[in-house]
């Protein structure tokens, strides 16, 4: 297990120091190489990390292979559902240079919770917001997809790509309309990918 | 205006499990509110910052398009909750709510949640877990959505999302008349929107 002082990282800055205390007795830092997996899509997840330094990236296996769906760095959080669904990890998450990150299980989560740890209480908050957001992205970009509200003519359908994309990024809460807009959508069968792009804004 | 009671409080889900003192700061935080039928709760684009708990009559939720065309999409009744993203992450509201019914709620704001959270945690940790769970539930009928288009039943879907199926008529993604969603199953645009907005 790393050490680190907490109160150093500009990423944890909006935490109280009582916050940062209860956070470092009951969170380990954990350090993972470049390569390594802090989520195996499809596995079990128990508990989420909060990444201090470094940078993960979020990948998810679709049909034409891997795709890279966001990279998270320092004060993110990631792999959050686990604290309040038990569903499978919708996608693995790998450390792109060294990175530390702070472990949180879903039972340390849930005593916090119970005892109102102020600290329980802001993680339950950005969950809550991460999926609001999430949502209102979603609700906004699947309905104007499907309606085409923004073609002139006849829209074209939602690439399947674009779909799958979406609806991976649903699955990760940490994923804002930016990160999926930065997200390359890979044309199978030699397609061309302006219409795509032009869905995919539209 | 009848004075506060907290047993119409105590009849939401959310709160079933609350102790008296945490139910007491929720009624200290929220301000009671009535409407008279066709009475606007909520309007569309209008910076929403509260969430209403609405304990008697009925609400109905509508969307209006860029043309001003409204659908019904929804309906809220007693014990149930309305506007509540809003209170954690202020925005712009995604629909009209319009009151059915007479009808009386308790609204809190983003600025009452959180000196509930500092006030009475508990409280504050059951409404948040609660929007958790309605968030996570509408994801996953988005995402139940985006699945019917990824894998269309043979006979209810035209060429439909083959990627690259190019720019002819692709029968499923046809807005109706209405706004709805165009039919994903023909029968059903609007119960996709109810789960979405309630009802």
């Amino acid at each position: 297990m790393a050490t680190i002082d907490l109160r150093k990282l500009a990423s944890l800055k909006d935490y109280t120091n009582a916050e940062l205390r209860v956070l470092a007795a009951v969170a380990p830092a954990r350090e993972f190489k470049v390569g390594q997996m802090l989520c195996v899509e499809g596995t079990s997840g128990h508990s989420c990390f909060l990444l201090a330094t470094g940078s993960a990236q979020v990948k998810r296996t679709f049909e034409e292979g891997e795709r890279v769906l966001a990279t998270l760095t320092g004060g993110q959080i990631v792999g959050q559902m686990a604290l309040v669904d038990r569903s499978p990890r919708s996608a693995s998450v790998v450390a792109a240079e060294v990175t530390l990150a702070l472990e949180l299980t879903r039972d340390v989560f849930e005593n916090l919770l119970k005892a109102h740890s102020p600290l329980a209480l802001r993680v339950q908050e950005q969950i809550a917001i991460a999926g609001i957001r999430q949502l209102r992205m979603a609700t906004q970009r699947f309905s104007s997809l499907l309606l085409g509200q923004t073609a002139k003519a006849a829209a074209p359908p939602p690439p399947r790509s674009v779909l799958q994309t979406m609806q991976a990024a649903l699955e990760e809460w940490d994923m804002s309309m930016e990160d999926l807009d930065q997200v390359h959508v890979s044309v199978p069968r030699g397609q061309v990918g302006a219409q795509e792009s032009r869905s995919r804004r539209a | 205006m009848t004075p506060k009671s907290s047993s119409h409080l105590r009849d939401l889900q959310v709160f079933a499990d609350l102790g008296d003192a945490d139910l007491a700061a929720v009624m200290q935080l929220t301000r009671q509110r009535s409407f008279v039928s066709g009475e606007v709760v909520f309007e569309q684009g209008d910076r929403g910052d509260t969430m209403l708990f609405l304990v008697a009559g009925r609400l109905r939720v509508e969307l209006e398009d860029g043309k001003g065309n409204r659908t019904d999409v929804g309906a809220v009744v007693a014990g149930q909750v309305v506007g509540e993203m809003a209170a954690l992450d202020p925005a712009p509201r995604a629909a009209h709510v319009i009151a059915a019914s007479d009808a009386t709620g308790y609204e809190l704001s983003v600025d009452a949640l959180r000196q509930l959270r500092r006030e009475a945690p508990a409280a504050a940790a059951a409404i948040t877990s609660a929007v958790i769970g309605d968030v996570t539930a509408r994801l996953r009928t988005i995402n139940e959505r985006i699945e019917q288009e990824l894998n269309p039943t043979a006979t209810a879907r035209g060429p439909g999302v083959k990627a690259g199926a190019g720019r002819g008529p692709s029968g499923g993604y046809r807005p109706h008349a209405d706004g709805a969603l165009g039919p994903g199953s023909a029968s059903e645009p609007r119960t996709w929107w109810a789960k979405l907005f309630g009802g």
